[in-house]
């Protein structure tokens, strides 16, 4: 019995010891990260590169490209302009010198690799709510993104009321479902709809356009890049999110930094220019469609 | 990260969603117990029609065995999932795609799955039996089938109850993989949680549930395993003849 007592104490202790072990050992790269402890301003200039989380499957805001291996889109330029900043270089020096070092993260891993300082800050859709201020920091919004659905065009859905008895996909880990909830309150739509999370958005369009749901839901940027010829984006355009950069909470040197280069870059027109370039809207242009 | 798993305000959070992991929990369990049916009904089957002697019947076990042990469950529920729907809307020409339950697809996924393993199981129990069994059943007269079923299964019986409890075990594991399709079971449940709020504490909470049912069922086959030993074996009485020859 005591033997038995000691292998389960010991299977314990292995658990145990594993789970902390996550942040050790796996980053390497300077004491600091290895500790699970925020970096300033100071130790990234000393390290040479920026650690950012992005995201890799959302066309225009952060994908790899295949062919190069290389991130692009909205955000991994915020990612370098903040790179820029800090190492005191312009934009393109940026991009040459690769001063930001990409993670891809999805919604289920980018608050703990905050959490435990393998990132600096996570640049990738994150949305801002007063629930996640509680467990890392964000900076003032760098994107402004309204929802809307994508239907098939056979489905002959123009707006949330024709979509009774759909079965709305949306990404999982977004707000996108209160936001829904939130918008058939506002409008008073009473149709019941029921909700399924996919943990990708290249799931959720494949759901869509093999017909297991009806509808799929998203900021509309991400949608635009899966558009093809049979499907359509309704006239809804709601719950305009708020998208920050989120680092670890506490590091509040960091983000007020990050926040000013924010502030910088929109008096600017900067970030803009950016929001052109990439076919995003601009905050104006989100305000007049609401 | 030891400070964040430590969090109450994160225990807290993870917990409000917790009606949703009890229905993903019930999920869970009824494809378990379904699935569970499909695949000893597919497995007897197979495991009998591994003995009989037509060839035609051997391939057919064959393939299935070898064709379902040697793909992933996931490919095979991702096959109900988008594969079935299809071919069900070819074959009766509807304008709109049929969709599977989640439940349907669950229950065929792991059934067909695990049906493959229960059949080999049997299959071998049977075999282990040996034939001087059978052949001195049929000298006393019994039919091929009398002695099937009064003689060889009784003893296969003993032997393949460990091995059966832990597919069970596997299987109710297996389940998990729905949530690739949407399955809407705890794993789904325990993903979407985790997706949203970011806490690992819902993994944990889902890994508790999962552990809660998955432990008195290895608690069992340690039991039969003993049993299965404790009960005087072939070996032992094939020992004894042995020794009363000399």
């Amino acid at each position: 019995m005591k033997k038995r007592m000691m292998a389960v104490m010991m299977a314990a202790t292995v658990a145990c010891s594993a789970l902390a072990g996550c942040s050790s050992g796996t980053s390497g790269s300077t004491a600091k990260a290895a500790s699970g402890e925020q970096r300033t301003v100071a130790d990234i200039q000393e390290y040479g590169k920026l650690k950012v989380g992005a995201k890799s499957d959302t066309v225009n805001i952060g994908i790899i490209d295949t062919a190069t291996g290389e991130y692009e889109g909205y955000d991994i330029d915020v990612a370098y302009e903040m790179a820029a900043k800090i190492f005191d270089c312009t934009y393109d020096e940026a991009v040459e010198k690769k001063l930001v070092e990409f993670t891809s993260v999805t919604a289920k891993t980018r608050g703990g690799l905050l959490d435990n300082g393998e990132l600096d800050c996570v640049i990738a859709s994150f949305t801002t709510t007063e629930e996640r201020k509680k467990s890392w920091n964000f900076t003032q919004p760098y994107r402004l993104e309204p929802v809307t659905f994508m239907v098939s065009k056979a489905s002959g859905a123009e707006t949330l009321a024709d979509m009774d008895g759909f079965i709305i996909g949306v990404g999982q880990g977004t707000t996108t479902a209160e936001l829904i909830g939130q918008y058939a309150k506002d409008k008073g739509i009473e149709i019941n709809y029921e909700v399924q999370d996919f943990q990708y958005i290249s799931d959720g369009v494949a759901a869509l356009k093999t017909g297991q749901i009806d509808a799929y839901s998203v900021d509309r940027t991400g949608l635009l890049s899966y558009m093809d010829d049979t499907m359509m984006l309704t006239e809804d355009a709601f719950g305009v999110q708020d998208i920050g950069i989120a680092l670890k909470l506490g590091n509040d040197e960091l983000t007020k930094y990050m926040d000013d280069t924010l502030t910088e870059l929109k008096e600017s027109g900067r970030l803009d220019e950016l929001k052109k370039k990439w076919g995003i809207l601009t905050d104006e242009e989100v305000k007049a469609m609401e | 990260m030891l400070e964040s798993l430590l969090d109450p305000w994160r225990w807290e959070r993870s917990f409000q969603d917790f009606p949703d992991y009890l229905s993903g929990f019930g999920m869970t369990l009824r494809v378990t117990v379904v699935g569970w049916l499909i695949a000893m009904a597919i497995g007897i089957l197979l495991g009998l029609i591994s003995t009989k002697k037509s060839r035609v019947l051997k391939v057919i076990y064959q393939v299935y065995v070898q064709f379902f042990q040697n793909t992933p469950v996931t490919i095979q529920f991702f096959f109900f999932y988008v594969g079935v729907p299809v071919i069900i809307k070819q074959l009766f020409q509807m304008s709109r795609t049929y969709r599977l339950s989640k439940f349907v697809i669950g229950i065929f996924g792991v059934g067909l799955y695990h049906g493959a393993y229960i059949a080999e199981i049997i299959r071998s129990g049977i075999q282990a039996v040996p034939v001087g069994q059978r052949e001195a059943a049929c000298s006393q007269g019994f039919t091929e089938n009398q002695a099937m079923v009064h003689i060889i299964l009784p003893q296969t019986l003993r032997m393949i109850l460990p091995p059966l409890a832990s597919q069970t075990l596997a299987l109710l594991k297996n389940t998990s993989t729905l949530a690739m399709v949407v399955g809407l079971d705890l794993m789904y449940f325990a993903d979407k949680s985790v997706g949203y709020t970011g806490y690992f504490q819902g993994y944990l909470i889902a890994a508790a549930m999962y552990f809660a049912v998955c432990f008195p069922l290895a608690i069992l086959v340690r039991v039969l395993e003993k049993n299965a030993a404790r009960t005087p074996g072939l070996s032992g009485r094939r020992r004894r003849t042995a020794k009363e020859a000399v």
